[in-house]
């Protein structure tokens, strides 16, 4: 699956990692062993997820893509150990995921920054939270803000903010901490095209630059999960399968839009053509 | 990066609300502001004036409805009598308030976070608010005398339900992916309290405390008919027993300014604690009206 992706995982491995990790991560790899969840919908069982299988190396950037009701949002609360599983189990790090991680920075799609904090102090707090004085998060956060461009609005509570500056500091508060691992949901869904391509451009710098480190990427969009990621894991839905694993063989950085690159081009077309065969566009 | 940077300085106004066509004139704050000061003061003084002529023209007797050339200047004539009045009044209202926020807050804060607490107590709670508090204020006075005791016990008792719903309801309120977030943050019990909760609540508890300042009044008023020897509610009621209709409304009119005082102490104090809604809400005039 993760062949001809040795590169990135070599880098990966010779990152120095905290050693504080608190889930012993090294950039933390994932093992998705047989995990599938059902849930009680009034009197009768649902599958949301069916057994899935999936290896996610250390640094690895990994996008899980499929249709709504595909059960990739629960593929990630469970990685993230905030749902328990049907079946299965998830190893993060090596080791077993029972409670929550707390050595991973999550970015939902909704930005779910605080409203009575500012930005700053929303991305300052995940530094609180964990012991580091005031002061130190808050200037933490403020070089973080300006590295990620918005500096300018740094004091400015959530209302005051456009919806990509919002997205923006969730993401800077997702891995300030420098996390073993990211997990992201759909954390563009809610922007606009144009901001969108920006948010992709940025997310990639920020991950070659400073957080080379393993990141599970939750889309729909098909373009969205071939500029980004080294290796595409497609899901079907009612009930959600794994139905693909697809490595994207193009270096990092990419072009702000996949049709520039022919191959990036060819990975998308390849994933619309196996939609198109699972009936994901049938009514 | 760099590039990404310097571009977005320069889209920095993209957080400014978008799309105003209003025409100039209108936008202007001034304008707004001096628009919403005018036109509550106008009705008001139009509405005076109106009921000046109608007393007058109409030959109502001063006894039934006086006219605000006979009220208004009683105001001054009985300041100093409804001055002390209004400090005992104010003092009772405030402290039943005070004290229904010290008792709601906390409990809310219990009842939402233990459900078995919640599911034991709730239903009482909801019992006791069905009973009408005035109707106890006779069984008040039994209980604590014919003082200040039992028009501040009441005063509380009116309080306490709103206080305590709307606070129940703002701990309650929490985004589950919120929770999620800060789940993943390693956060304690406390630390979700002091970072997420108590702040989530802010708004609704200050929904609460700007009906139950009403009724603090209300309260503080039905206390002095029933069982006192001052303040502006024995004024009214033993102003009433003599026709001295004039003094009523006098009377009616400081309560109301009062009130007013009272609902600014806490739009003032939510404008000090919730610094994040000030942009949102733009009037003084709007943040005084209650619900």
């Amino acid at each position: 699956m993760a062949l001809g992706k040795d590169t990135v995982s070599t880098q990966a491995a010779d990152r120095d990692v905290p050693a504080t990790s608190k889930s012993g991560a090294l950039g933390a790899g994932i093992e998705i062993d047989g995990v599938s969840k059902r849930y009680l919908s009034g009197s009768r069982w649902v599958t949301a997820l069916e057994p899935i299988n999936l290896t996610v190396q250390p640094g690895e950037f990994v996008s899980v893509l499929g249709p709504s009701g595909c059960g990739k949002s629960t593929l990630m609360l469970m990685v993230a150990g905030l749902l328990p599983p049907s079946s299965g189990r998830v190893v993060v790090g090596g080791r077993e995921v029972t409670v929550p991680l707390t050595d991973v920075g999550i970015v939902f799609q909704n930005h779910l920054l605080l409203e009575f904090r500012t930005a700053v102090d929303n991305v300052a707090l995940q530094e609180i939270m964990r012991g580091t004085p005031k002061a130190e998060a808050r200037r933490k956060a403020h070089a973080l803000l300006d590295r990620m461009g918005i500096g300018a609005a740094a004091d400015r509570y959530p209302d005051q903010l456009s919806g990509g500056m919002r997205q923006r500091a969730a993401i800077a508060r997702a891995f300030i901490h420098n996390p073993a691992m990211l997990l992201m949901d759909e954390p563009f869904g809610a922007l606009d095209a144009i901001s969108r391509v920006r948010m992709q451009h940025q997310l990639e710098q920020l991950w070659m630059d400073e957080y080379r480190k393993t990141v599970l990427f939750i889309t729909h969009s098909v373009e969205e999960a071939v500029r980004l990621s080294d290796r595409v894991v497609v899901l079907s839905s009612g009930p959600g399968r794994l139905v693909e694993d697809i490595t994207v063989d193009v270096p990092h950085p990419r072009p702000l839009v996949i049709d520039e690159d022919p191959a990036l081009a060819d990975y998308s077309r390849r994933i619309y053509e196996l939609f198109n065969r699972l009936g994901v566009f049938d009514d | 990066m760099q590039t990404l940077a310097s571009k977005q300085g320069a889209g920095s106004a993209e957080g400014a609300p978008a799309g105003d066509r209003r025409p100039l004139l209108a936008r202007a704050n001034v304008y707004k502001v001096g628009i919403q000061v005018a036109a509550p003061i106008a009705a008001m003084l139009l509405l005076l004036v109106l009921w000046q002529v109608i007393v007058v023209g109409g030959h109502v007797p001063d006894y039934i409805l006086p006219a605000p050339s006979s009220f208004l200047p009683a105001i001054g004539k009985n300041w100093s009598q409804l001055w002390s009045a209004t400090v005992i009044t104010g003092e009772e209202a405030i402290v039943g308030f005070l004290i229904a926020i010290a008792f709601s807050i906390p409990l809310a804060l219990l009842l939402a976070s233990i459900r078995v607490v919640r599911d034991m107590v709730y239903p009482l709670v909801v019992f006791f608010q069905l009973v009408p508090k005035i109707a106890v204020a006779p069984l008040l006075i039994v209980w604590f005398g014919a003082n200040k005791m039992s028009v501040i016990v009441l005063t509380w008792a009116l309080c306490f339900f709103p206080i305590l719903v709307n606070s129940m309801a703002g701990f309650m309120a929490i985004d589950q992916q919120q929770l999620y977030i800060t789940k993943s943050m390693g956060a304690s019990r406390w630390q979700t309290f002091r970072y997420l909760r108590l702040q989530s609540a802010l708004p609704y508890i200050f929904a609460g405390l700007r009906i139950a300042v009403v009724l603090a009044v209300v309260g503080v008023i039905v206390g002095e008919f029933v069982g006192s020897n001052a303040g502006l509610g024995y004024i009214i009621e033993a102003s009433s027993g003599i026709l001295n209709t004039s003094l009523i409304f006098a009377d009616l009119v400081v309560l109301t300014v009062l009130g007013l005082v009272l609902n600014y102490i806490v739009v003032g104090a939510e404008w000090l604690l919730m610094p994040w809604k000030r942009k949102v809400r733009r009037s003084l005039w709007l943040w005084a009206r209650t619900p």
